[in-house]
C-alpha cells in the first residue's frame, strides 16, 4: 500500500531527488536549444534554481512540517531563479507552498490542490504565457493527474500520473510551438520539469537522492583545474577565494540580532572582494584573502560551518559569487539604475552612461533574482530602474523586484544590449517622477534595432535561412537574416535589413575576437553605403557576438 | 519720442547695430580671459571664433555680474535725462544680476521720486532675452506707455521659449551650470543633451539624444509642440550659436520647411562672450513665442 500523506521530510527528499536527477540530465536539457547560438542554457538555469531550493533546506535534517519545508524551498528558489524557465519553476513551487502553508502534512487531494495553485501562479508570472512550453507541460499534467484522484489515490499514484502525462505533454510541445518543430526539438523547460518529476518518483520508489546524482560536477570542475599553474616555487600572488556558509549558533551569539558588519569589518582587514550577507541564521561569506585560516578562526566565533570552500586563485577556478560587490554601502540616493551586461568595454560604457551598478551576465550567464537583489542593496536608492538587456533575464529581474522591499523597482523591458544602450544614453532623472523617467527610457528603446552577429554552433534552417555550423549568422530578435562564411559579408547583408534609411546613428560593439581590419572595413562600408548615418565604434569586448549592431 | 528707455543686459546676444537701430540700451557684463578683464560688448573687442578657440585651447574664462554701483551709474544717465526706465534683467535662474539691478533701482527711486524704474526678471537669456526685448520695442513703437509695457512683459514673458542643445558639454559641466545630467558627459558617443529654460528661468536638461542630426529634429519638434499657432506660427524666430553656424543653419533650414509663415528668416546671431564662457563652443539655441512655460 502506498502513502496517503506527504510530510515535510518526504517533500524535502523528493525535491532533492528532483534536483539531483535534473542535475544529472542538465546537459541533455541544455542541448534542446532552438537558436544556434550559445546562450543561458535552460538546463543550467533550472538546475541552479533547484539548487537554490535545496540549499534553503539542506542543513535542516530534522523533520519539519510540510508548510515550513515547502516555504523554505520556495523562498530559496525565488532567490535562486535564473532565466525564464527558472522563474516559472520557482513560481510553480511558490504557489504550492501557499497551499501547504501552516500544514504539518497534506493528503493527496491537498497536494493536487497545491499543484493546481502552483500552475496558476506560474502562469501569472508571465505577461503573455506561451503554450508549448514548461507552462503547458505543467498545466496539462496537473489537470490530468488531479482529475484521476479518487479515494484509492496515493502520493505515489499522483506523481506517477503526473510524470506519465508530463512525458506525453512534452512530446506534444512541437505541435504547439512552431519554432520547436522547425528546429526539431522538444521544449527544454518542459523537459527539465519532466526530469524533476522523474526524480520525485524515483525517491517515492525508494531511491535516496544521493543515489540519483552525486552532484559530482563540482568535483569534476576542480578536476579540470590545471594544478601545474601553482608549483613548488610559486608565490601566493592572488591568495585564496574563500567561501563559507556559517550557521550562527545560539551557544555563541544571538543569531536573530547578529549583524554581519562584525564579519565584514574583520574581512576588510584580511582581504578584499568581500561579499557577506545573512539569511535567517545562515551567513554567507565570500572573500579573497591570503590568510583563509584567520577568516575561519574569526567566523567560528559565531557559529559552525555548513560549507567551506577555499581555492587558490593562481589556478583558474570558476567563482560562484560575484566578486565585484564590495559591501561598502553607498549613501541613499533618490534614483539609481542597474543594468545587466557582459563584455569589459560594454560594462565600462554602461557605467559611463550612468548605470550605477552593472551586473555581469546576460546571454550565456543569466543572473539570478538574488544577484539583482544584491545590486539593489548596493545602489541604495529610493527608486531603482533595471535594464535586464536580455529576453531571458527580464523575468528574474521582475521576480527580484517583487521580492525586494524598501525601494521602488522599475524593471524596463529591455531585451537586448542595444535597448539598454539606448535607454542609458537617454537617462535623465530631471523630471523627478519615476513614471516619466521610465517613459523616456522606453521611448528611447522604441526606436532601436539591434542586430547580433555570431558564429553558428549547429546546422539548422530558420526563416528560410540555411544556417551552417561555423558560418557567421546575423539576426534581429529571433529573426535569422543571414548565414555567411565571411564576417563582413554577413554584416553587409544584415545592415541592409536594419531600416537605416530612417535612422540617425549606428553604434557597433566589437566583440572580443574581432580584428582592427574588420572593424575598419565595417566602418568604411557603413560610411560609404549609409552616408547619413553617424557611426560609433565601441570596443565592447563581449564574448559570443562578433558584433552587436545598434541602429537608432 | 517715448519718455522711457528700454534697457537690458549685454547677454541678450543680438548685434550692436540692431540694438542701435531699435533703440535698445544695454549694460555690459564683464569677464576675464586668463586674468585679463574684458567687456561683454557684443563682439567688438574679440572675434567669436577666436573667443571660442581660445576656450578650447584652455583659456580660463571667469564671468562677473554687473554690481549695484555700476547699475546705479548706468540708470542715472537715463534718469538725469528725465527718462523712465524699463530694464529686462537676465533670468534670476541663471544669474544673480537681477538683485543688483533691483538694489540700484530701489536706491534711485528715492533719489528720483518722480521717475519710474521697472526692473523685470525676464526669466530669459541669450536670444530669448533678445526676442523679448525686440517685442517690447514693437510695442513701444505702437505707443505703449512704460506701465503698459511692464504689465505686458510680466504677463507674457513665460510665453517665450528657449530650447538649446550642445554637442559638447565640457564647459557646461565645468561651470556647474548643468550638474544633474546623470553620468554621461556630452559628446560621449554622440549624445547631445537638449535643454530648455524652465518657468523659473533655470536651465533644465529635457532629453538626451544621439546623434546631432537627431537632436536637431527633436529640437524643432519642441517648436512644433509649443509654438504659437503650431505650424502657422507667424512670429519671429531668433537663434544663437557658439562657433557652430552650420549646425544652427541646419536647424534654421528645417524650421523654414516646417513653418512657412514665420516672420522673416530665423535670425542667427552669436552667443555672447559671457553666456559663451559657460556654454563653450557647440551650442545651438532656438527662441520663439508659444504656450506658457509650465514646468
Amino acid at each position: 500500500m502506498g502513502l496517503r500523506i506527504l510530510d515535510g521530510k518526504l517533500f524535502a527528499r523528493m525535491f532533492k531527488g528532483g534536483a539531483a536527477f535534473l542535475h544529472s540530465k542538465k546537459d541533455t536539457v541544455n542541448k534542446l536549444n532552438v537558436f544556434p547560438v550559445p546562450d543561458g542554457d535552460t538546463g543550467d538555469n533550472m538546475s541552479m534554481t533547484m539548487e537554490g531550493g535545496v540549499n534553503a533546506v539542506e542543513s535542516d535534517a530534522k523533520e519539519e512540517s510540510l508548510g515550513k519545508v515547502s516555504g523554505d524551498l520556495a523562498k530559496g528558489m525565488l532567490l535562486g531563479a535564473r532565466g525564464n524557465s527558472g522563474v516559472i519553476l520557482s513560481q510553480l513551487f511558490a504557489g504550492m507552498a501557499k497551499v501547504f502553508d501552516g500544514c504539518p502534512a497534506a493528503d493527496v487531494a491537498t497536494v493536487g490542490e497545491a499543484l493546481k495553485v502552483g500552475v496558476k501562479q506560474a502562469y501569472s508570472a508571465v505577461v503573455t504565457p506561451t503554450e508549448g512550453t514548461i507552462l503547458t507541460v505543467a498545466r496539462e499534467s496537473v489537470d490530468y493527474a488531479v482529475s484521476r484522484i479518487d479515494s484509492e489515490s496515493t502520493i505515489e499514484s499522483l506523481f506517477d500520473d503526473l510524470t506519465y502525462e508530463m512525458n506525453n505533454s512534452l512530446k506534444r510541445t512541437p505541435e504547439l510551438l512552431k519554432v520547436l518543430a522547425e528546429a526539431g526539438v522538444i521544449d527544454s523547460g518542459g523537459a527539465g520539469l519532466v526530469y524533476i518529476m522523474e526524480g520525485f518518483t524515483k525517491v517515492l520508489g525508494g531511491m535516496r537522492p544521493e543515489e540519483i546524482d552525486s552532484y559530482g560536477a563540482e568535483e569534476k570542475k576542480s578536476d579540470d583545474v590545471d594544478f601545474s599553474a601553482f608549483d613548488e616555487n610559486s608565490d601566493l600572488e592572488f591568495g585564496y577565494c574563500t567561501e563559507l556558509l556559517i550557521r550562527l549558533q545560539n551557544k555563541k551569539t544571538n543569531p536573530a540580532t547578529f549583524d554581519v558588519v562584525i564579519i565584514t569589518d574583520f574581512l576588510r582587514t584580511v582581504g578584499d572582494s568581500i561579499v557577506c550577507f545573512k539569511q535567517g541564521s545562515i551567513v554567507k561569506v565570500h572573500v579573497h584573502t591570503k590568510t583563509p585560516e584567520k577568516v575561519l578562526e574569526f567566523c567560528r566565533k559565531f557559529g559552525e560551518f555548513l560549507k567551506v570552500k577555499i581555492e587558490n586563485m593562481s589556478l583558474q577556478h570558476n567563482e560562484t559569487v560575484a566578486v565585484e560587490a564590495e559591501m561598502k554601502k553607498k549613501s541613499r540616493v533618490k534614483y539609481a539604475t542597474v543594468a545587466v551586461a557582459s563584455g569589459e568595454g560594454i560594462e565600462k560604457l554602461f557605467t559611463e552612461l550612468g548605470a550605477d551598478f552593472v551586473i555581469k551576465g546576460g546571454q550565456t550567464m543569466n543572473p539570478s533574482a538574488e544577484d539583482f537583489i544584491r545590486a539593489f542593496d548596493r545602489v541604495n536608492a529610493d527608486c531603482i530602474f533595471v535594464l535586464p538587456n536580455n529576453g531571458n533575464v527580464v523575468l528574474s529581474a521582475k521576480q527580484a523586484a517583487n521580492i525586494y522591499e524598501g525601494s521602488r523597482v522599475v524593471v524596463l523591458n529591455s531585451t537586448t544590449l542595444g535597448d539598454g544602450y539606448a535607454a542609458l544614453s537617454a537617462i535623465n532623472y530631471e523630471p523627478d517622477d519615476p513614471d516619466v523617467i521610465a517613459d523616456e527610457m522606453n521611448d528611447a528603446m522604441k526606436n532601436v534595432v539591434t542586430c547580433m552577429l555570431t558564429t553558428a554552433i549547429r546546422d539548422t534552417t530558420l526563416n528560410s535561412v540555411e544556417v551552417h555550423t561555423g558560418d557567421y549568422i546575423g539576426f534581429i530578435g529571433k529573426r535569422m537574416l543571414t548565414s555567411d562564411p565571411d564576417l563582413i559579408c554577413a554584416c553587409r547583408s544584415v545592415l541592409s535589413e536594419m531600416g537605416l534609411d530612417e535612422k540617425f546613428a549606428l553604434t557597433v560593439f566589437a566583440g572580443a575576437g574581432t580584428s582592427e581590419e574588420d572593424n575598419a572595413e565595417l566602418e568604411r562600408h557603413v560610411n560609404e553605403t549609409y552616408p547619413d548615418i553617424e557611426v560609433y565604434l565601441v570596443d565592447g569586448g563581449q564574448e559570443v557576438y562578433n558584433y552587436i549592431l545598434i541602429a537608432e | 519720442m517715448s519718455d522711457y528707455v528700454i534697457s537690458t543686459c549685454s547677454t541678450f546676444d543680438l548685434t550692436k547695430e540692431y540694438a542701435q537701430s531699435r533703440g535698445i540700451n544695454y549694460i555690459c557684463f564683464h569677464y576675464s580671459r586668463d586674468g585679463v578683464r574684458m567687456e561683454d560688448d557684443l563682439y567688438h573687442s574679440v572675434e567669436p571664433h577666436e573667443f571660442y578657440q581660445s576656450m578650447v585651447n584652455g583659456a580660463e574664462m571667469i564671468t562677473s555680474q554687473v554690481n549695484a554701483a555700476e547699475f546705479t551709474e548706468y540708470f542715472k544717465g537715463f534718469l538725469n535725462e528725465g527718462k523712465d526706465i524699463i530694464h529686462l534683467s537676465l533670468s534670476s535662474g541663471i544669474s544673480g544680476v537681477f538683485n543688483s539691478a533691483c538694489a540700484a533701482a530701489a536706491a534711485l527711486r528715492e533719489e528720483f521720486p518722480g521717475r519710474k524704474i521697472y526692473v523685470v526678471d525676464s526669466l530669459a537669456a541669450s536670444g530669448g532675452l533678445g526676442l523679448l526685448v525686440d517685442r517690447l520695442c514693437d510695442l513701444r513703437d505702437e505707443g505703449y506707455t512704460v506701465d503698459e509695457l511692464y504689465e505686458w512683459v510680466e504677463n507674457n514673458k513665460l510665453r517665450l521659449h528657449h530650447w538649446f542643445f550642445s554637442t559638447d558639454l565640457t564647459f557646461y559641466i565645468k561651470g556647474g551650470r548643468v550638474s544633474k545630467l546623470s553620468g554621461a558627459i556630452g559628446g560621449v558617443l554622440g549624445i547631445c543633451p537638449l535643454l530648455n529654460v524652465s518657468y523659473e528661468g533655470k536651465l533644465i536638461p529635457r532629453a538626451k539624444v544621439r546623434p546631432k542630426k537627431k537632436v536637431i529634429v527633436e529640437m524643432v519638434k519642441r517648436m512644433e509642440e509649443h509654438a504659437e499657432g503650431g505650424y502657422d506660427y507667424d512670429g519671429k524666430v531668433f537663434m544663437t550659436q557658439s562657433d557652430c553656424y552650420e549646425d544652427a543653419k541646419a536647424v534654421s533650414d528645417l524650421i523654414k520647411s516646417k513653418f512657412p509663415k514665420i516672420n522673416g528668416e530665423p535670425w542667427i546671431t552669436n552667443i555672447g562672450t559671457v553666456i559663451g564662457s559657460h556654454t563653450g563652443p557647440g551650442t545651438v539655441a532656438l527662441f520663439f513665442w508659444g504656450d506658457r512655460r509650465a514646468d
